[in-house]
């Protein structure tokens, strides 16, 4: 399809993309800082000096963390949790919304599941009643009690929800008259055209998994059981404490204590932190795009 | 189609059903309705000694009493309410309206960038966000005040003025959160029929026309789902965003329902007290989302869950 | 109708009967918990160890303790081998948290409530601490202290006698306390020597001399880059009332008010229960304070900043003046002294005329309580630990010494004991006179040696003789208390023990909240002075008469 540019329309393109651009820069500006923070000399830093360029370049705070075993222990039990957790999530959200949905008048009891769970959404019942289930089915300090206890994301199983009803009714009529059934349906007919809005609560999934840390505070008994993010907010909480502990480094830790601050290795364990979701990120939304292809389900 | 069925069949047919709920409904079950039973603290002297279905004294709604007898509690509310209406009210239309002005970019590349720069803020936490904000706001050193100098304005105390607060409180979460939750609008613009579009420029309608009769009643569906569940936050203002920016002098419109709670329970961990706070906070949110769910389905016939 | 019913019967049956299978399960599983293994009847020998091994489980505090050196582990490390060898004693770690975070009392908390209590635990918290013991689940350590502790736990126990009355509940000993006596709590103030110098001034007496160095701070150049203004006069941080550093409590000190967090409570002159900070004097300090504030003699961003961000500031050279606590040269002062070599020393309090001042500290019956499960068959062997611990620590080689306690190392052994080196100020102050360590504590003998090597070079860049020579040299921060605040009598004790009022639980965030808030606003000029009458009213109103009322029956007057 092909339009004319008109000269509005031309305007309005050379504003939007100027807008957007400056949006865009409000975004990035703080990472950017974040950036320099992590590989600047620290008396700039403590200074004040640094804005969006490293002052005095150096990657010793990276050396620093690098060193840090915990930092890769932890940083292990996150990408083991965001392993198991995100497939199971992504299996709960399909197999709940596929039935959920149906119209009430082909699956009655549609109406009450979906209620069963968008309560949950709304009572938290708190950390006490919450740490005696998890207790009672026996996984503390085990890597499912990460996973199990909010196995289903009720809010991304309600987007999938709402996807697979705006799906043209025709499809499902014809797979029906072919005789198939509903396993048959949802794996051939309905996955299929759902990978956009699969893709968008993968990464949500994704990005809950990697950055949750209340719940691993909690239900872990041992700190190296901790996830990432969990370790990564007792270092940011108490920064102080954890530069003059960092045994790991021996005789070396005065020499780094004496160029690093807190806030320059804090800066750069929240980069590395934030490379797995960076790199993930892309590809998919790699899927966001050919969805625009496959959202069209002619044959 | 499947209207003239007997129960019987009914059954049989919708057993696959059953069968696929079957580990979200026993997972659910466990861990959110199991740790719900714990809500009856709220109802008790709790004491974390007896356990949590030890021996409590029941106390009735002595906790809620005491809540309400707080002073200020009223003023903390007040904030809570206008901080989240704030947020729920731009949280759905900034991400609508920027998914709609870069669904208007041409170029993938470009789309592509755009969108992985605005997404970024989301995967920081408001621990390290809070840092940076606080140094950028910052009256004296902060780039914004010295740029507002620059342009011969005053400067803004951002995180001290309590007349300022709130709305600083409202554009940074806004920040944080509009590029990826237009994640989601944008993955329903995709599946908007591009037949559509093309019959509407054979009838001669401009790109306003298209945006208002074609995009916008395409995400509508996921607009009003994103709305009504916004309505589950109307006591939430952000404990995490605000608890690592606030300060005394800002309490008067800063401090919010959670952050009060926070610091009511830290001292000599009040259970008791932050479950009934918790308890009414969630039975507000159910009346919200019941109401918003009923009239949608009554003025939309639309059954958003 | 009838359909609309039948139909949703299938799915609300499933839910009720899976939280009635999960409800029970919770009931079922909490009553079986608590089964411990091993007889109370184990062999041990004369020094307590144990014929067959026994097993002791116990909660790391990890934040304090995360030093773990020569890859040693919170399983295994020079502590767990040395009480499996002496005592033979298999240590376990229930669980490991974070106790400079929530994270520790949060875990605690859980486990408290699922009754699956470690043997041995820690908490600062008295309310947890009284209910535990009131709910019969904490050992009663009365019987087992006096048949197996040393002679020298039994000194301790006579020296810090308040300490141990507030681990004391109906007459039982209910935990080890910290050992504590907190005349060291008094205030200073804290001053840059080189911007004294560079401002060519004396520390000042009064607290018209503190305003006026304030604003030689503030408005000239003391750090000498040139640039007039670029500094700070006094500093402040947000939460005002805490003991830290930046706070008000040394001000308000010197018109007479023992200011001190939200716990202060005593009686007055008359034998009144009063609270600090509702004392009119406090109003006098506060209109001082906003008139600095209008002068820009205070850090403008104060409300702002917490300690931390203060520290930064410190460390960066913005501050030179600070109200502060004694350890200001282990922190954070240490990070000016390592950066620029420059050493910030603690002052007397400024005072003002025609008022006596008075410092604020805490009650000795509060602290950090070591508890033993009433489950744990070996109550004995806590004692036992605690034996060996000081046996090793005090009265062994200065090897031993720095393995065992140095670094923080001390904290893997679940029981310690707990005392600061503040304690032997006193006696660390005639040792020095004298020249020589001998019959000091053997506690404070180290302590003795760090002074001396900071003082003749030898540890000059030693942290912990740095931080022990501000100390507890004679220019250090603790003779002040002992030569100036205590002759003086200025020093009043909280009288709030372990137990505490109800409605001083409840409503104890919001005073605070309410006593904070109050005080910003007046300095910032955000309300009049006169508000502060307002504030009385309502602290009165919102719970603080009612706990004046109660405390006043639950400590009466001696």
């Amino acid at each position: 399809m092909k339009i004319k540019t008109s000269i509005p329309r031309k305007i309005f393109i050379v504003c939007n993309t100027v807008f957007l651009l400056i949006i865009a820069l409000a975004c990035i500006a703080p990472f950017i800082n974040l950036l320099a923070v992590s590989f600047s000399d620290k008396t700039a830093v403590a200074a004040g000096e640094v804005t969006f360029f490293p002052v005095g370049f150096t990657t010793v705070s990276y050396e620093f963390i690098t060193n840090t075993s915990k930092f890769f222990v932890s940083l292990l039990v996150s990408l083991k949790r965001t392993a198991i957790g995100v497939p199971v999530n992504l299996l709960l959200i399909i197999l709940t919304a596929y039935p959920l949905s149906k119209s009430t008048k082909d699956f009655r009891a549609r109406s009450i599941f979906s209620w069963f769970f968008v309560v949950t959404i709304l009572f938290n019942a708190g950390l006490i009643p919450t740490y005696m289930v998890v207790r009672n089915t026996g996984l503390i300090d085990s890597i499912w009690s990460l996973v199990l206890p909010g196995a289903l994301p009720v809010f991304s199983m309600l987007v999938v929800m709402n996807y697979m009803r705006s799906l043209p009714k025709e499809l499902l009529e014809a797979a029906y008259i072919d005789g198939a059934s509903h396993v048959q349906t949802l794996l051939r007919v309905v996955l299929p055209v759902c990978t956009p809005t699969i893709a968008t609560v993968m990464l949500f999934s994704v990005v809950d998994h990697w950055n949750s840390w209340f719940d691993g505070m909690i239900y872990m008994n041992h700190i190296q059981n901790y996830p990432l993010q969990t370790y990564l907010q007792t270092v940011v909480v108490n920064p102080e404490e954890f530069m003059r502990n960092n045994t790991d480094l021996g005789g070396n830790l005065s020499k780094y204590l004496s160029m690093v601050s807190a806030r320059t290795t804090g800066a750069a364990q929240m980069f590395l932190a934030m490379i797995p979701i960076l790199i993930i990120y892309p590809y998919l939304q790699k899927y966001f795009t050919t969805g625009l292809v496959m959202g069209s389900v002619k044959e | 189609m499947f209207v003239n069925l007997k129960r019987k069949d009914r059954l049989l047919r919708d057993l696959p059903l059953y069968f696929m709920l079957l580990p979200a409904v026993v997972l659910v079950a466990i861990f959110s309705y199991g740790s719900m039973a714990g809500v009856i603290i709220a109802f008790q002297k709790f004491v974390p000694a007896k356990g949590l279905f030890g021996d409590q004294q029941w106390v009735g709604f002595q906790n809620f009493v005491t809540l309400f007898s707080v002073p200020n509690i009223g003023l903390v509310i007040r904030n809570t309410v206008i901080i989240a209406l704030f947020k729920m009210i731009a949280g759905v239309i900034v991400p609508v309206v920027f998914a709609l002005l870069l669904n208007e970019v041409r170029s993938m590349l470009t789309k592509r960038i755009f969108q992985t720069v605005v997404y970024l803020p989301h995967f920081l936490s408001w621990v390290i966000l809070s840092g940076v904000l606080i140094n950028l706001l910052s009256p004296s050193e902060g780039i914004v005040n010295i740029f507002l100098s620059k342009l011969g304005m005053e400067q803004i105390f951002f995180l001290g003025d309590p007349d300022v607060f709130p709305a600083t409180m409202v554009v940074s979460d806004i920040w944080k959160a509009f590029g990826f939750g237009s994640v989601i609008y944008l993955a329903a613009l995709t599946s908007i029929d591009p037949s559509l579009y093309e019959a509407a420029v054979i009838d001669g309608a401009n790109r306003w026309r298209q945006t208002w009769h074609i995009t916008l009643p395409g995400i509508s569906s996921i607009i009003v789902l994103m709305s009504v569940l916004g309505l589950a936050n109307i006591l939430n203002g952000g404990f995490d965003q605000i608890y690592n920016m606030y300060s005394p002098v800002v309490y008067s419109t800063g401090d919010i329902l959670d952050t009060f709670v926070f610091r009511l329970g830290i001292e000599q961990a009040q259970y008791s007290l932050s479950t009934a706070a918790g308890l009414f906070k969630s039975g507000v949110s159910l009346i919200f989302i019941v109401g918003s769910y009923y009239l949608a389905d009554k003025f939309t016939g639309y059954r958003v869950f | 109708m009838k359909k609309m019913k039948s139909r949703s019967v299938l799915p609300l049956a499933l839910v009720v009967v899976l939280v009635v299978l999960c409800i029970s399960a919770c009931g079922k599983a909490s009553t079986e918990s608590g089964g411990n293994t091993g007889t109370s009847q184990e062999k041990m020998d004369s020094v307590g160890k144990y014929e067959n091994p026994i097993t002791m489980t116990w909660a790391v505090q990890t934040a304090a303790a995360s030093k773990l050196l020569d890859n040693e582990t919170y399983e295994d490390n020079r502590w767990s081998r040395l009480i499996k060898d002496k005592l033979n004693i298999n240590l376990k770690v229930a669980f490991s948290a974070d106790s400079s975070t929530d994270a520790y009392k949060n875990k605690l908390n859980a486990i408290i409530a699922s009754g699956d209590l470690p043997d041995v635990f820690k908490t600062q918290d008295s309310n947890v601490f009284l209910q535990l013991a009131k709910n019969g689940q904490l050992a009663d350590l009365t019987d087992v202290f006096e048949k197996y502790a040393s002679d020298s736990l039994k000194a301790y126990k006579e020296r810090f006698a308040d300490s141990f009355k507030g681990a004391t509940i109906d007459g039982k000993l209910y935990a080890i306390p910290r050992m504590n006596d907190n005349f060291h709590e008094a205030p200073f103030l804290w001053i840059r020597e080189d911007w004294l110098k560079n401002t060519n001034s004396q520390p000042p007496k009064t607290i018209e001399e503190m305003v006026a160095l304030a604003e030689k701070f503030a408005t000239g150049d003391p750090d000498g880059n040139g640039i007039n203004g670029d500094t700070y006069g006094l500093a402040l941080n947000k939460d005002l009332i805490r003991q830290n550093h930046g706070s008000i409590l040394g001000l308000v000190s010197a018109f007479g008010v023992p200011g001190r967090d939200e716990s202060m409570f005593y009686r007055d002159e008359n034998g009144k229960m009063t609270f600090a900070w509702i004392q009119p004097n406090v109003k006098e300090a506060l209109s001082l304070l906003a008139d600095m504030y209008k002068r820009g003699l205070i850090n403008k961003e104060f409300t702002a900043n917490n300690e931390s961000a203060l520290i930064e500031d410190i460390t960066s050279g913005k501050i030179g003046m600070a109200y502060g606590s004694n350890w200001g040269t282990w922190y954070p002062y240490n990070n000016v002294y390592k950066k620029d070599g420059v050493i910030v020393h603690p002052y007397a309090i400024p005072t003002k005329s025609g008022y006596d001042y008075k410092m604020g500290i805490e009650s000795n019956a509060v602290g950090q309580m070591t508890m033993v499960s009433a489950n744990f068959k070996h109550p004995e062997a806590v004692i036992n630990m605690l034996n060996l611990y000081d046996e090793t620590v005090n009265y062994k080689t200065k090897e031993d010494y720095l393995k065992y306690w140095a670094d923080e190392q001390y904290r893997l052994s679940p029981i310690y004991i707990d005392q600061p080196g503040e304690v032997y100020a006193v006696d660390l102050l005639k040792a020095l006179d004298k020249g020589s360590s001998e019959g000091l504590a053997p506690a404070a003998k180290p302590l003795y040696d760090y002074i001396v090597g900071f003082e003749d070079g030898s540890l000059a860049n030693d942290d912990n003789a740095f931080g022990t020579w501000g100390q507890m040299s004679k220019s250090g921060s603790l003779p002040i208390v002992l030569n100036k605040y205590i002759p003086d009598n200025a020093i009043v004790q909280s009288i709030l023990g372990i137990e505490r009022p109800e409605v001083w639980l409840t409503n104890v965030a919001s005073l605070d909240t309410l006593t904070i808030t109050a005080f910003t606003s007046i300095i910032t000029g955000s309300k009049p002075v006169d508000y502060f009458d307002t504030f009385v009213e309502q602290w009165l109103k919102a719970g603080g008469q009612k706990t004046l009322d109660e405390l006043d029956k639950m400590y009466p007057a001696k």
